[in-house]
């Protein structure tokens, strides 16, 4: 894709810069590049997702159009919310504030609101400033320090002492004469004015003049919230119009591009609301039946009348080496075309407009002002050294690990040397710039050297993996601290939602290469959040060439520009940008939150939307075939669905719809008016129509009752069926049209193989095979309807979440792409039975209450952007990839997890700290559109060691597990087994060969990597991607599906559980949460030799919770906890713990409720008896053991030794 | 087939979108249409209350009162009195439901993006004919219109090649707001073309002369 850039670039003449910097060339031609970007996605259009032509619309249109009728009921103007966008902004904030907002109605609460909103962020930068106000720090750090912002911090010296000058001034942004102006009369209007700077004059006057009309405090609610939140009516900055401008570019672009789509009409806005007269076409039958009771079987249904077998189209790509870095080919490569090239991608803004250009745009660390030749520790290092001692290394590039931390100085001080000179505000500055690369340089290379001495890091210590007995540390293993210094380290972004599987990342692939790791990131980005700072503001400040939003890792160049920490441009600070509404005061645009948090939300400006922000809209699409009747889920989806029928997340548009099917389709007329819901049975499978397309999706709070109604009336409707066909296919094809004019959620449940119509599977599955060491086969789809039908869906911004509950093979890995394409969730329920299997009833009841009430967003796409010189090339998720680096969700959810995989294309030799950024653009349920930013900062090493010092283990792992789903799908199984072991092999043999003085006859590892072997054979024993034992087909894709899916946390407790013996449960070490004592038992090993008869044990699977009891269990544990008498009088399933008034029991449950507390699908929890045949299925989780068909730990290690000596 | 289509409400001081029907018709021609609804959003300001645009099988009729615009999308044939009368309810409706403070402080796009519900049902309602009739008085519409026609904006206004705005201040005096007359670049004229090319002559004879004059100081 990049070579699609045209090298455009043109010499510009910055007024600002002085004439040394005159010949820079920067990138401009921006419209040029986007239009070139367009043109590409133009040509996907006749990529895949060309099924299904339609020509059935337009006959139901016409036919339609014939019979017309009166429609009789009345409207009457509903009464709409008054504050839906100021409470949906509220609710994102602190509680507290919120209240003092809306009932005082007063500026100030507003103001505290938006001030409580960050304080947290803001008070390491309070004292930041403060060390840099004092001239005695500013000569400290051009002499010898090496921290921090040293060449960045005279600018932010220069900037308060230049509003010490008026202190008390603030300039509240403000056009004249708006009705904001009042809330701005308590506070002191500012007299003093700026005279030097004619730039401020205009703000001034907007000020005074307040307007007359002071809003009403109930009104005022919305318009301080997004006071606060600075939305303030521009004066157009120098920055702004261009930027606006290439965003309507971009638009017109897109839609110029959007008129090719092969898309279909739907006859949605004819209304047929009598369905009794209708005559339908091909002589289909539509039934009408009125819903009472048990009715609704009684009509005639024809039998299909052909089938359609799709032959299977599999797509065998060729296998690759996992670790070699250039994609697993699998279907989420970064090649895969796009069906609906709607144009998202230029509305989010592009990627890098030119790779080449941009190396000599970027102004590279200049060596021509540095007098000092004993530093620049960076190009020293560039080809590193092949076999490095450990005591060599340090000397020259600063072994130090534990705080060489170069800082900006490499990225900003150049640059600053030939900027300031030319700046007359900052006269008082000129002094210092020429001395200010070299002081950098040096302070950092002295720093390195001061470090030599320091002891080595915790990280790299050598642990001889074959002598120690226990590897699993005692307390949970925590994701690694990036090497950074503390004030970026307060400032980057939380592990929960952003990892990298190297937190040092390497200078080049050639060393990246050499440590043999993977290299990736790992991304929570829709996590819930509980502090989530929100943004409204005119300008959403991006770089101009890369359109990085900003963030805390970019640096000020003064008061008017910042460079870009992506790609290295320059950019202008819009105006609006210098008024701080935090502090209320200007020029300070380093202090805005934007620059203080590096997760942040905005609310998008309609240059972010396509269309008009989409309601909430759900579908569910219900099996009601024998099968799924006598597994009973009606009942219970039923349920869950009355009861939280009112936490649908959505606004007042929300709409609803149902469809049931078994070999026929069963439409519901939910339209308010009517006396009891409509059934309208389409039995034409082979050319599935809408009967009534206005009423079958509908207002929710409109026709409650109605859904009410349905809702009790569903479960008993269909007891009495025969019918045991499924005609899975086109009852989707139907929700794809019912959908596809909004867009929104399909909940699909099914409990068996679709048997008829469009998308008809057979079994697959061999039985005598699942135990089978050698070819596990039919891990890819079928057929490709899935995947076509979710990529059209995916353009109409539907996703597909399926339920799948069955108890027979239901061939998932075909069923699963309706899901994985159309960015759905999945999930699963083997042998589901509502009486018969009551826990996995319970699992699906608490699923269902999180799916339905948790946070959504839609129409979303993400893109993620890293510094230039790395690229990204395979992402893992459920998605579909847009363009190369876009991708497009059309739904997102809250335990969506994502991957990608990187590669250094360029070294990074000229920088020491690259940033990621993920932007999630999404509309939220309240239908507002939003952005939600998160900024990665990661330090650059050169050498090997400090790469392996900065392994995240975790990480490295779920990426693994993620490349090995792909290869064993693309190619087979036993490849990507052998992939996972290899890992393991190549990496601890290139650690091996870095540490020669020590023996080699030991298997070493450094000791952020000691848990590298143990997670890969967890990995192999993992339902996954274990052989020999009996594994079901589906079992092992729905394993595969969630190692793609889920987000870190929750994968790493399915491939590696937490194990804690809880029957002695004291209060050393509890923490206190919500004013209840929990205990924190350590970390077991996952074998059985730490289980001993005489305990009790809890093993934390991620989705499930075992408690296993020895048969010499202590009577007193029994009787307190679990409330039995003795061993033997404890049922064999038993899910609950008693509610019981004493000490260990009370432990006991606040200790596995915390434990359900931290993730958001509640745990079922299984107590096994030491008897029990349940107990096969805990002890398959104790991957340390030796089992029949696979390695004890020990084993392992040795089987790795093995390979390494070889 | 004769239908409403599409309806937004808008801002007229800065083209703000403030609410719109989201029931998305994909066809091709529809897209080209919401160019328009865009490009129009932009100039409410210097466009009179009351304006038709006709683009190809579709027409955009909007009227503006109170600083919001409300512009509906229908196919070509569908009656003027009654587009106008849909706009008319939207507007009462959108007046009484949400108050002028609000709509003149709102900030983020789409804040009463609710009223989406009854837009939605208004339009199921006037795309049904024959339901309307008994409801609304179409009378007092029609002569509305007759006296007042509304605006005619023609492709060519709206595409406003090289000016800044198109000038439209000449026709539009009729029907309502008189706008400010505005700059635009035109066509050189003939004489413009002959100044051009004679000035050129002259500058390059006193070139001539110039290096002549340093010849002889030399």
């Amino acid at each position: 894709m990049r070579a699609l850039y045209p090298p455009c670039h043109c010499v510009l003449t910055w007024p600002f810069l002085g004439p040394a910097q005159n010949q820079m060339q920067v990138p401009s031609g921006y419209g040029l590049h986007h239009q070139n970007y367009i043109a590409p996605s133009g040509h996907y259009s006749q990529g895949p997702g060309k099924m299904t032509s339609l020509p059935l619309d337009t006959q139901c249109g016409d036919y339609y159009s014939a019979l017309y009728t009166v429609p009789t009921q009345n409207v009457t103007p509903n009464t709409v919310n008054q504050q839906p966008g100021a409470q949906q902004l509220y609710s994102r904030g602190p509680p507290a504030p919120h209240i003092v907002g809306s009932t005082l109605g007063s500026f100030q609460g507003a103001a505290s609101s938006a001030s409580h909103l960050h304080t947290s962020a803001s008070q390491p930068y309070s004292s930041f400033v403060n060390h840099y106000n004092s001239p005695a720090m500013y000569s400290a750090s051009s002499s010898v320090a090496s921290q921090g912002f040293p060449s960045t911090c005279g600018h932010y010296a220069m900037s308060t002492v230049s509003n010490a000058a008026y202190p008390s001034v603030s300039y509240p942004s403000l056009p004249a004469g708006d009705t904001y102006g009042q809330m701005f009369t308590s506070q002191n209007a500012p007299t003093v004015r700026p005279v030097k700077d004619n730039s401020f004059s205009g703000q001034n006057t907007a000020i005074s003049h307040p307007s007359p009309l002071p809003p009403l405090p109930s009104q005022q609610h919305h318009q301080q919230q997004s006071l606060s939140g600075y939305s303030t009516l521009t004066w157009s900055s120098p920055g702004l119009p261009s930027t606006q401008d290439n965003l309507i570019r971009n638009h017109t672009g897109s839609l110029a591009v959007a008129n090719n789509n092969p898309t279909i009409t739907v006859a949605d806005s004819l209304s047929c609301p009598v369905m009794q007269n209708v005559q339908p076409p091909k002589s289909s039958p539509v039934v009408s039946t009125v819903l009472s009771g048990s009715s609704g079987s009684s009509s005639t249904r024809t039998p299909p009348t052909a089938n359609h077998p799709v032959e299977p189209v599999t797509s065998v790509t060729q296998p690759s080496e996992l670790l070699q870095q250039k994609g697993v080919d699998s279907s989420s490569t970064t090649s895969s075309a796009s069906p609906m090239p709607n144009s998202y991608d230029a509305l989010e803004g592009g990627s890098y407009p030119d790779m080449l250009s941009s190396s000599a745009s970027s102004p590279a660390p200049d060596p021509a002002p540095e007098p000092d030749p004993a530093s620049a520790p960076a190009p020293a290092s560039a080809p590193a050294p092949v076999v490095p001692q450990p005591s060599k290394m340090a000397k020259p590039f600063g072994y130090g690990y534990p705080t060489l931390q170069p800082g900006y100085q490499n990225a900003t001080a150049p640059l600053i040397s030939g900027v300031q000179p030319s700046n007359p505000v900052y006269s008082g500055f000129q002094q210092y710039p020429q001395q200010y690369p070299g002081v950098n340089q040096l302070s950092s290379s002295i720093g390195g050297l001061s470090l030599q001495s320091s002891p080595q890091p915790e990280s790299l210590r050598p642990v001889n993996l074959t002598q120690e007995r226990n590897i699993l540390p005692m307390t949970p293993v925590w994701a690694p601290v990036p090497n950074l210094n503390a004030d970026l380290k307060k400032l980057n972004c939380s592990p929960d939602s952003f990892r990298c599987t190297l937190t040092n990342i390497p200078q080049t692939q050639a060393l990246l290469n050499k440590a043999k790791l993977p290299l990736g990131l790992l991304l929570h980005p829709f996590r819930d959040l509980t502090q989530l700072p929100v943004i409204t503001s005119n300008t959403i400040v991006r770089c101009r060439s890369c359109r990085t939003y900003i963030n805390p890792f970019v640096s000020f160049i003064d008061q008017r520009r910042w460079k870009c920490n992506l790609c290295y441009r320059v950019n202008d600070v819009p105006e609006e940008f210098m008024y701080n509404p935090l502090t209320r005061s200007y020029g300070e645009p380093h202090k805005r939150p934007e620059v203080q948090n590096s997760t942040v939300e905005f609310i998008a400006s309609s240059d972010y939307m396509l269309r008009p922000p989409q309601p909430a809209v759900y579908l569910f699409v219900l099996d009601v075939s024998h099968n799924a009747v006598e597994a009973g889920y009606l009942t219970i989806l039923c349920q869950s669905l009355l009861e939280n029928l009112d936490k649908l997340p959505g606004d007042s548009r929300t709409r609803i719809g149902f469809m049931t099917f078994d070999s026929t389709i069963h439409f519901y007329n939910l339209q308010e008016g009517l006396s009891q819901p409509q059934m309208l049975i389409v039995s034409d499978i082979d050319d599935v129509f809408l009967p009534t397309p206005d009423s079958l999706l509908v207002n929710l709070y409109e026709s409650k009752e109605l859904i009410k109604d349905l809702l009790n009336a569903l479960p008993n409707m269909f007891t009495n069926t025969r019918e045991t066909h499924s005609a899975l296919g086109p009852a989707l094809q139907a929700a794809f049209k019912l959908m596809s004019p909004t867009g929104g959620r399909v909940s699909v449940f099914q409990t068996q193989l679709p048997s008829l119509g469009a998308g008809l599977l057979q079994s697959r599955e061999d039985p005598n095979q699942r135990s089978s060491t050698k070819v596990v086969q039919h891990l890819g789809p079928a057929t490709d309807f899935y995947k076509k039908l979710a990529l059209d869906c995916s353009g109409q911004q539907t996703a597909v979440d399926l339920f799948l509950l069955s108890s027979q093979y239901s061939d998932l890995a075909s069923l699963a792409c309706m899901s994985k394409y159309s960015a759905g969730c999945i999930y699963y329920y083997p042998s589901f039975h509502y009486t018969h299997n009551p826990s996995q009833a319970e699992k699906l009841q608490k699923d269902l209450k999180r799916y339905l009430t948790r946070k959504i967003g839609f129409e979303a796409v993400m893109r993620i952007r890293c510094t230039k010189g790395l690229s990204m090339h395979t992402f893992h998720g459920n998605f579909f990839v847009r363009s190369t680096d876009l991708l497009s969700l059309a739904n997102i959810n809250p335990d969506a997890g994502f991957a990608v995989q990187l590669s250094i294309e360029e070294s990074l030799t000229d920088t020491s700290l690259v940033c990621f950024q993920t932007a999630l653009l999404y509309t939220s349920s309240k239908g507002e559109r939003r952005i939600r930013v998160h900024t990665l900062c990661l330090p650059v090493v050169s050498s090997l060691a400090d790469v392996y010092a900065g392994v995240d283990v975790q990480a490295a792992i779920c990426l693994l597990a993620n490349m090995a789903v792909d290869r064993s799908v693309s190619s087979s199984l036993s490849d990507a087994r052998d992939a996972l072991v290899n890992a393991v092999v190549d990496s601890l043999s290139a650690y091996g060969s870095t540490v020669s003085n020590l023996q080699h006859s030991a298997l070493m590892a450094p000791s952020s990597l000691k848990l590298f072997p143990l997670y890969v054979l967890a990995l192999l024993k993992q339902k996954a991607f274990r052989t020999g034992t009996s594994t079901r087909l589906d079992d092992r894709v729905y394993a595969m599906c969630q190692i793609k899916s889920q987000p870190l946390v929750h994968l790493m407790k399915m491939i590696h559980p937490n194990l804690y013996r809880i029957d002695r449960l004291t209060d050393e070490g509890a923490v206190h949460v919500n004013d209840r004592i929990v205990p924190q038992p350590p970390l077991q090993k996952l074998s059985a030799e730490k289980l001993t008869r005489e305990g009790a044990f809890l093993m934390d699977c991620g989705s499930v919770f075992y408690i296993w009891v020895g048969k010499g269990c202590d009577n007193n544990f029994i009787e307190d906890v679990l409330g039995y008498t003795n061993f033997a009088s404890i049922p064999q399933k038993m899910t609950h713990l008693p509610e019981l008034d004493t000490l260990s029991s009370e432990r006991a449950r606040s200790f596995i409720t915390w434990l359900r507390d931290s993730r958001p699908l509640s745990p079922i929890l299984h107590i096994v008896k030491d008897e029990s045949p349940a107990k096969a299925e805990f002890f398959q989780h104790l991957i340390e053991d030796r089992t029949e068909a696979a390695f004890s730990y020990y084993e392992f290690l040795l089987h790795v030794q093995q390979q390494i000596c070889k | 087939m004769s239908m409403i289509l599409s309806a937004s409400v808008i801002r007229v001081r800065d083209g703000l979108p403030l609410s719109a029907s989201t029931d998305y018709e994909q066809s091709t021609g529809m897209q080209e249409c919401r160019k328009y609804f865009k490009m129009l959003s932009r100039k409410l300001a210097q466009l009179p209350d009351r304006c038709t645009l006709k683009t190809g099988h579709y027409n955009i009729n909007f009227i503006s009162s109170l600083g919001v615009s409300y512009m509906m999308l229908c196919t070509e044939n569908y009656p003027n009195v009654l587009a106008f009368s849909f706009l008319d309810e939207l507007q009462k409706e959108f007046i009484t439901t949400y108050n002028m403070m609000k709509t003149n402080t709102a900030v983020r796009p789409y804040c009463f993006i609710e009223f989406d519900n009854f837009i939605q049902r208004t339009k199921q309602r006037y795309n049904n004919p024959r339901s309307l009739s008994t409801k609304i008085n179409l009378s007092d519409m029609q002569t509305e219109i007759k006296l007042r026609p509304p605006y005619q904006i023609s492709m060519c206004e709206l595409g406003s090649a090289n000016g800044v705005t198109s000038a439209f201040s000449v026709d539009c005096k009729g029907a309502g707001k008189i706008s400010s007359a505005h700059q635009r670049l035109e066509p050189a004229t003939l004489s413009g073309i002959v100044g051009f090319i004679l000035s050129l002559l002259c500058g390059a004879l006193n070139l001539i002369r110039g290096f002549h004059a340093i010849e002889s100081l030399l």
